[in-house]
């Protein structure tokens, strides 16, 4: 698929025009997902925490992990061994940071532990999204400057029916409009419908007012009414029912197709749910006064909530699949917890208060929609929430992540999995820093839920030099398998060959 | 029989018969019943009564390896960048289809769940909407289908046509006319709908046989096309192709010479998939999914040093070790004249084509079309002494997995898995000094606990005799054993040897390596009925019983006779009377 070479401003002015002839937006849905029943296409929001460490705060605690699973042996690796466990309701909710009010979604989320990246990681939060060269450019020249996923994702070719036309193809939120070099979150190339150029910070498209960020999408949007097709479940079960029943099946074969019929008519019955296809315009943000970033309780969360609620209306309306959102105000502000004389106490104040109201608020927002298919949009789609640094200030080990939303039966949820080796002593006794898998493992599993192939994300295909780093044409990103005389232990050297391959037990 | 083989009667005190009963041994030979290794004809181990001929077979799905295939056969007639971009879709969303795992083989696994409907759905749905988008819409649906408006005529022709390949058989003139209404009804997503439809057909599902006719009481004759889809599931592990689909047409396969005609044709032109299906086989026999890769371990480095590997071994080389396993089953099935049982056995040849496992056999690189290698005598005999079934993953052998290994890949007998705390009591056994003792001396000191030594008895017999051979699968001349420490630093070498006592049929004999047990076992007959049975499962789709007893005794005589022994024993399972016929359970 080819996009016009707009420029962004007459992208969005056209936008506006081109939706007016949006047939009900039964176009904006894949072909494919129009053919029967609706099947939507998911949707991806990333959020980004940049309060500091967060210690032992954010993931449930390690007790019962009795789902383990032996990875298919990897090259210079014995047997791996992860574990997990199902997510269960707790009075004090699922950890520190995500309490009680979450224990409602504990089956559409994934706590993921022991995801690594290389030198840098999250730094400034640039590297959460896949471009590890923007945590700092002035370090790590070495390394390659990458579109981050969710650009590769909006601009990748098929994403948007209709040659994207009509479409706004990413979001970028962010506190604060102005940020120091290296403060990156989002990066994308510089001819974005091309994938050419530069791959630059996406400082252009960043929208913090929420009410520039509505007019930005909605603009001269008048969506019309439609109706659902009908799905055709019925049909298939009328013919495995005509089996059997017929001649020649046995009493337990007969069980075995109904089971069959049982768990179509549960498919029957989701997708069946009529919900309303069209797309009511929502109501304008009010304007906040001043400029920003806001501040104080009251407009901090005012702004946060009313961008949360922008991009969940482009959702619903299936205007755009991708939205990022970066919470950062400014580095030192937080990050370095040891220069700003804080304490982790009052770190964990600031940490919790975005649990509260920033990605908490954005959950609720997102299930509260049932869509064509019978799911949420929550459902539909992959909510992706990680922090600058995980047990220690920019430690490339274990960066948290959490997830909700299986990215419409993309992924499986109710989880929280364990990615560190748990059958090596020698590895596990170095704790919150074990080795565990490549965090290029999580970005490849969220771009192949959203419907992503090799091609469109690997570097070769993007036209990017390959670092020495990343020698596989399968993954994405930039990756040096931690290990061999890194001066921070003799660990265990996570195989390169895996980088390109979905994480397990999602 | 080489003269250094002593046999002996085996002596059963009533302890030791006690002991078999409590490891699950299924079967006692009476030591009278044979008193030299003569292969025992087909009836000493499987007891054909005519009166019964067929066993219930119950209702299996494609696997998801076969449902896959199918698909991509479907896909054939779309060009090659239309087909590839389909497959790539389907691919990634089969990732969410659960793997087959719930016995032996893939193809007993007959669960269904949550995700296979949803993904069964999602691919259906992405199948009909990519071949009815295609630019060139006559390829896949024929010429008169390219028309906005088709005729009656022309959609009924495609259900015909796209019908007969997805329910493997015919539609009904009744089912055609249904399909067609539904066609028509759902309007513009009529041929969209009408192909994701029948992608979600019980018939394309599952392997559905009820239209035979009964000639006993519940006892089907299965149709021609059923006995297609089971020829083409069987051989080619996906649907019917071109010969099959006309062989039913024509009624070829109402015959059993009929049956055998096309098996040889399927053997000869679809030779590619047939090997590849093969292949398939042999992996789960041996159970590949099981082995090991390698441990990123100082000590395991360096004992590749020592052996004088030039690579560090990753995973390229546990996948050369295990496609050789392969490739020398499918060599002596098409590349050898009249290769049989005992050449799968006793083979001395290499015809590995990777570098580091040549580096390992000490023998050139083979290149096909050259003449093979040949491994210096008495090193290597047959599948059992190749690195893909010795090698362990780290620096040291494994004796244990080895024998069972034999027991139960090779010999068919049952060993019961030792629970947890036997396994962690005996590795944290304090009083074993695993430095100045050999792998040997400490499996054998490990399991000669009471409640070890039952099943050990019959398991380190013939693990030993493969320590001829070190943890890579390198024959070790000098039976030189390395003791390391953490750091991979030599602190000791010993000496092990690999002379043993093994019974057989009822008789014990002293062999001195796995060469001289593989020759042993290759002449034992149980080895060959091991084999047949472990294909007649994978064939039928369902573990034997009593009533399978006539159809594994045909393909034994198959098997063990003198030429061409292997080729002729995959093919008498497509054409045995209990393939062809089906009996429905109650």
């Amino acid at each position: 698929m080819k996009y016009n070479s707009l420029t962004r401003r007459l992208f969005l002015q056209s936008s506006g025009k081109t939706l007016l002839a949006l047939p009900m937006l039964s176009s904006l849905i894949p072909r494919n997902a129009r053919a029967q029943a609706m099947q939507i296409a998911p949707r991806y929001y990333s959020l980004f925490l940049p309060y500091g460490p967060v210690q032992d705060n954010w993931h449930p605690a390690a007790t019962g992990m009795t789902n383990t699973q032996i990875l298919a042996p990897y090259s210079g690796l014995p047997a791996y061994e992860i574990a997990a466990k199902n997510l269960s309701a707790s009075v004090n909710g699922p950890s520190y940071l995500f309490d009680q009010k979450f224990n409602p979604y504990l089956g559409k989320m994934n706590f993921l532990k022991g995801l690594d990246t290389r030198e840098g990681g999250h730094h400034y939060g640039a590297g959460i999204l896949g471009n590890l060269w923007g945590a700092r450019p002035d370090e790590y020249t070495e390394y390659t400057s990458m579109p981050t996923i969710d650009h590769i994702m909006a601009y990748a070719p098929n994403f948007y029916p209709n040659g994207g036309v009509g479409y706004i193809p990413q979001i970028v939120a962010g506190i604060n409009s102005s940020m120091n070099s290296g403060e990156g979150f989002a990066y994308g190339f510089s001819n974005p419908t091309k994938r050419t150029g530069p791959v630059i910070r996406m400082d252009g498209i960043y929208q913090h007012n929420p009410k520039t960020l509505f007019d930005s999408i909605f603009s001269g949007y008048v969506p019309k009414p439609g109706k659902a097709s009908t799905p055709i479940i019925d049909s298939i079960i009328s013919d495995f029912k005509k089996v059997r029943d017929g001649r020649a099946i046995s009493s337990e074969d007969k069980l075995a197709l109904q089971a069959h019929v049982d768990l179509l008519a549960q498919l029957e019955l989701s997708l069946n749910t009529q919900t309303e296809l069209s797309c009511t315009v929502p109501a304008a943000p009010i304007s906040l006064p001043g400029t920003a970033p806001w501040t104080g309780p009251t407009n901090a969360k005012l702004q946060v909530q009313l961008i949360n609620d922008v991009i969940f209306a482009a959702f619903r309306c299936q205007i755009s699949r991708v939205a990022s959102f970066n919470l950062h105000v400014h580095h030192y502000s937080k990050l370095h917890i040891h220069e700003s004389g804080e304490t982790f106490d009052t770190l964990k104040v600031n940490q919790k208060w975005c649990s509260d109201n920033a990605i908490f608020d954005i959950v609720q927002k997102l299930d509260s929609f049932i869509e064509a298919n019978g799911k949420s949009i929550l459902d539909n789609s992959i909510v992706h929430y990680s922090a600058a640094s995980g047990p220690a200030s920019h430690s490339q080990y274990s960066h948290p992540c959490l997830l909700f939303g299986s990215g419409n039966g993309q992924i499986k949820t109710g989880q929280f999995i364990d990615y560190r080796m748990q059958n090596l002593a020698a590895n596990k006794n170095l704790g919150n820093n074990a080795t565990g898998l490549l965090q290029n493992q999580l970005w490849v599993t969220i771009m192949q839920a959203m419907g992503l192939s090799p091609e469109d994300y690997n570097m070769a295909s993007l036209g990017l030099l390959r670092s020495v780093y990343s020698p596989t044409t399968t993954t994405y990103g930039e990756f040096k398998p931690l290990g061999g005389t890194n001066s921070d232990d003799v660990r265990y050297v996570q195989p390169q060959t895996i980088a390109g391959q979905k994480l397990p037990l999602l | 029989m080489r003269k250094s083989i002593r046999y002996t009667f085996l002596f059963l005190s009533t302890a030791v018969t006690l002991t078999y009963q409590a490891c699950g041994q299924p079967q006692h030979i009476s030591s009278s019943d044979n008193s030299s290794l003569v292969m025992p004809s087909a009836t000493y181990f499987f007891k054909c009564s005519p009166d019964s001929i067929t066993t219930d077979s119950p209702l299996r799905r494609l696997t998801k390896k076969e449902y896959l295939n199918t698909l991509a056969d479907l896909a054939q007639p779309l060009t090659k960048v239309e087909k590839t971009a389909l497959l790539q879709t389907i691919q990634l969303k089969a990732q969410l289809l659960p793997e087959d795992n719930a016995g032996q083989y893939e193809k007993f696994d007959s669960r269904v769940s949550t995700n296979h409907i949803q993904v069964q759905y999602d691919i259906a749905s992405v199948f009909a909407e990519q071949v009815t988008s295609i630019v060139n819409k006559s390829i896949f649906f024929g010429a008169c289908m390219s028309s906005p408006t088709p005729t009656m005529a022309c959609v009924k022709s495609f259900i015909s046509t796209f019908g007969l390949k997805t329910l493997r058989r015919p539609p009904t003139t009744a089912e055609v006319d249904e399909l067609y209404s539904f066609y028509l009804n759902r309007g513009t997503t009529g041929l969209v709908d009408l192909v994701a439809r029948l992608l979600l057909h019980p018939n394309f599902l599952y392997h559905i046989e009820n239209e035979g006719r009964e000639f006993s009481p519940n006892e089907l004759k299965l149709t021609s096309y059923e006995i297609a889809s089971r020829l083409s599931y069987l051989y080619l592990e996906s649907m019917p192709n071109a010969l099959l689909f006309a062989a039913a047409e024509s009624g070829q396969l109402n015959t059993i010479s009929g049956v055998e005609e096309v098996i040889n044709q399927l053997f000869e032109s679809e030779q590619i998939r047939v090997r590849a299906t093969i292949e398939s086989y042999v992996a789960e026999w041996l159970e590949f999914k099981y082995k090991p890769g390698f441990a990123n371990t100082a000590k395991l480095q360096s004992l590749a040093t020592l052996i004088g590997l030039s690579n560090v071994p990753d995973n390229s080389l546990r996948d050369a070790m295990l496609k050789e396993l392969q490739d020398l089953v499918t060599y002596y099935v098409w590349d050898v004249p009249n290769g049989n049982f005992s050449d799968l056995m006793n083979s001395d040849i290499s015809i590995v084509q990777d570098d580091q496992l040549a580096e390992i056999y000490g023998v050139p690189k083979w290149i096909p079309g050259q003449p093979v290698q040949r491994f210096p005598s008495s090193e290597r005999s047959g599948l059992f002494t190749r690195a893909g079934s010795l090698y362990t993953g780290s620096e040291k052998t494994s004796p244990i997995h080895y024998g069972v290994s034999v027991i139960r890949k090779v010999l068919c007998d049952e060993i019961p898995n030792p629970s947890q705390d036997i396994i962690d009591d005996a590795a944290r056994d304090p009083s074993i000094d695993y430095l100045n003792k050999t792998q040997r001396d400490i499996v054998h000191e490990m399991t000669s606990p009471n409640r070890c030594i039952g099943c050990h008895q019959l398991i380190n017999p013939y693990g030993f005799a493969a320590e001829t051979y070190d943890s890579f699968g390198k024959f070790r001349n000098s039976f030189k054993e390395y003791k390391f420490d953490e750091n991979g630093n030599v602190v000791n070498q010993l000496t092990t040897n690999s002379n043993t006592e093994i019974s057989i049929n009822g008789h014990s004999m002293n062999v001195s390596n796995a060469v001289e047990m593989n020759h042993v076992l290759s002449k034992s007959g149980k080895a060959q009925a091991c084999f047949v049975r472990n294909f007649y499962r994978f064939a039928q789709r369902r573990t034997e019983n009593i009533t399978d007893q006539c159809g594994m005794n045909r393909l034994y005589t198959e098997l063990t006779r003198t030429e061409g022994g292997l080729k002729s024993m995959f093919k008498s399972m497509g054409s045995d009377i209990s393939f062809l016929n089906r009996k429905v359970g109650k």
